[in-house]
Order: C-alpha cells, then sequence, then structure tokens
C-alpha cells in the first residue's frame, strides 16, 4: 500500500455544517482562475475582464494511504511573476463561503510576489474535511489540509491574454 | 511506493534499522508495517516499536548507489561510509529523526503538476532544557 495524495477542489454553493462546497471535485491537477466556478471549463472559455475578478477557488490536499504522520504544512506562490495590474490574494481557512467575483476580504494575504516555501502560510490538518473546525498541525489518520483559497484580482490596467505561469505550491513533513 | 494524483512512485531509499543485538529492520519496497497492514514500515521502528527504541544504533537510507548513516550512539553521520559530525554539544542522547518533505507544485497556467521528496534523517537531544536537532536531507 503506498501514502497517497490529491489536489481536490469545492465549488458551488455553501451547504452543510460546517460549510463546504456543494460539489467537492478530486484529481485536481490545475488551479485556472477563471469567470466560473468549477474544475471542468477551460479558462480560454471564460475569460476574466480587465478591471474584475476571478472566483474564488478553494483548494485543499486530501491524504489517504499508509502513513504515520503528516505534519509541518506550509502554502504559498513560489515562483513566477504576475503581471501589471494583477493580484493574486489567498489564505489557509477551514472557512467556505459560496465562491463569488468580488474582492473576497477574506483572502487576507497578498501572494502577488513568489516568495520561499518556507515563508509560506501554516497548514493545518483534519480527518473529517478542510472545512472542520479545531485542525491541529498534524494528522496521524487519513484526511485532510485545510482550504488553499485563491483569487486572482484585477484593474483596469491588467492585459489582454494568458497570465505569465506562475507556481503554487504545498509542501508538508511525512512519515 | 508514493501516489500522487494517481501516479505512482516508488521509493528512491529504503531504510534499515540497525540493532545492539545485530540485528537489523528492513523496509519493503511495498512499505507495509509487520503490524498493521494500514500503516507503513517506520511504525515498526518508531510509533509501536518492535524493538525499544533504546537498543537502535543507527538508521541508514539506501538508495541511488548511495548509503546515508545516521548514528543514535553518538551522533555522526556518514555518507558512503564516510563519517562526519555537525555537533559540538556534548549530547548523550540520541533520538531518531526521519521524514520525507513532500513538495507539491501547481504550475498555473500549465495544467501541469509537479511533486518532489526530500529525505530527511537525523536526531534531537534536550540539554538544558533546550531542544537540539541536527539533520541532513537527501533529495
Amino acid at each position: 500500500m503506498a501514502a497517497t495524495f490529491e489536489f481536490n477542489e469545492d465549488n458551488g454553493t455553501q451547504t452543510g455544517s460546517p460549510l463546504k462546497g456543494t460539489t467537492r471535485n478530486t484529481a485536481v491537477t490545475q488551479v485556472n482562475w477563471k469567470n466560473t466556478d468549477d474544475v471542468a471549463t477551460a479558462y480560454s472559455s471564460s475569460p476574466i475582464t480587465a478591471g474584475n475578478n476571478s472566483y474564488t477557488k478553494y483548494q485543499f490536499g486530501k491524504f489517504t494511504g499508509t502513513f504515520n504522520q503528516v505534519s509541518a504544512g506550509l502554502f504559498a506562490h513560489t515562483a513566477g511573476t504576475l503581471g501589471t495590474g494583477l493580484t493574486l490574494k489567498g489564505t489557509v481557512s477551514s472557512t467556505y463561503a459560496t465562491p463569488a467575483t468580488t474582492a473576497n476580504a477574506s483572502l487576507s494575504t497578498d501572494m502577488t510576489t513568489a516568495i520561499a516555501i518556507a515563508s509560506g502560510l501554516a497548514v493545518s490538518f483534519h480527518t473529517t474535511g478542510p472545512e472542520a473546525a479545531s485542525p491541529t498541525s498534524t494528522l496521524s489518520a487519513v484526511g485532510f489540509s485545510q482550504y488553499l483559497a485563491t483569487q486572482l484580482q484585477t484593474s483596469g490596467s491588467a492585459g489582454a491574454g494568458d497570465t505569465a505561469t506562475v507556481t503554487l505550491t504545498l509542501q508538508y513533513n511525512e512519515n | 511506493m508514493i501516489e500522487v494524483n494517481g501516479q505512482k512512485y516508488a521509493l528512491k531509499y529504503l531504510f534499515e534499522a540497525r540493532y545492539s543485538d545485530g540485528n537489523s529492520y528492513l523496509q519493503g519496497a511495498d512499505d507495509i508495517s509487520l503490524q498493521r497492514e494500514d500503516k507503513n514500515a517506520f511504525y515498526d521502528v518508531f510509533y509501536a516499536p518492535i524493538k525499544p527504541l533504546e537498543e537502535l544504533e543507527s538508521f541508514i537510507l539506501i538508495g541511488d548507489s548511495h548509503t546515508y548513516l545516521v548514528s543514535l550512539i553518538d551522533g555522526h553521520f556518514e555518507v558512503d561510509g564516510i563519517p562526519f559530525r555537525q555537533h559540538e554539544i556534548a549530547a548523550t542522547e540520541f533520538r531518531l529523526i526521519f521524514y520525507k518533505t513532500h513538495r507539491h507544485d501547481f504550475n498555473q497556467g500549465g495544467d501541469e503538476i509537479g511533486h518532489t521528496c526530500t529525505y530527511v534523517i537525523g536526531w534531537q537531544t534536550t540539554l538544558e532544557g533546550k531542544n537540539y536537532e541536527y539533520k541532513i536531507a537527501i533529495e
């Protein structure tokens, strides 16, 4: 058996208690900010108009298989430079809200500039889900990271076309 | 074995735990505990040790034609049999440190995802109320 990891993403209207997305997408392999709240739609089919923002994306890690402990979670924008008029805002949180294009005030970290992962936001974990209350700094059974929430915010000076490629990183220790 | 988004990767290094009685515990490629099928081999060495941790003399990573050893007798390290020492403190207790640091990268805009795994071995001790750690990281 293996230690397994995959990225997941919640989309849709907030639901349940604690709140989470209506749809939980598994095995997500990209984080394309766009003008729709889903995983499947190509970003080219749902572009963000300059002066507007993407829908907030709520992604998280899922840990299954065999491991003893996951710890020391960190999240950051670690490579690549966004162009003029583009601001990447983000946070690590257990709080889900129905994604929208209004500037999300809960995303309190300006992640526009790439930094070393060691300076990233601390990530906690829970066996129930990213939305679970009282997450802990270590995970000793199958479980999830908190939400890694991001939104690309644009001004009228943002240039048309694809943004530059940027890298977001989730790092953790496992044994 | 590590599995990331459905892609399986063999462990680059397997460990050997050597004990004072001359016996060793060798991590298998399937990395499953001898005691619990939902746990990995390190569970048998550290979390529910099948031999007392006090009897663990050295912990070795083997792979890619190299060996990396940490001694839990005197805290020295070895790379391919060449010893070196990081510490100058007068430690007498050496508690094993072992973990893998996983880094998952979203390459936004490229629909790519990258994964790197760094193996960390070392030891920690408490001296006059202060905790010290000495580790090496192998990529």
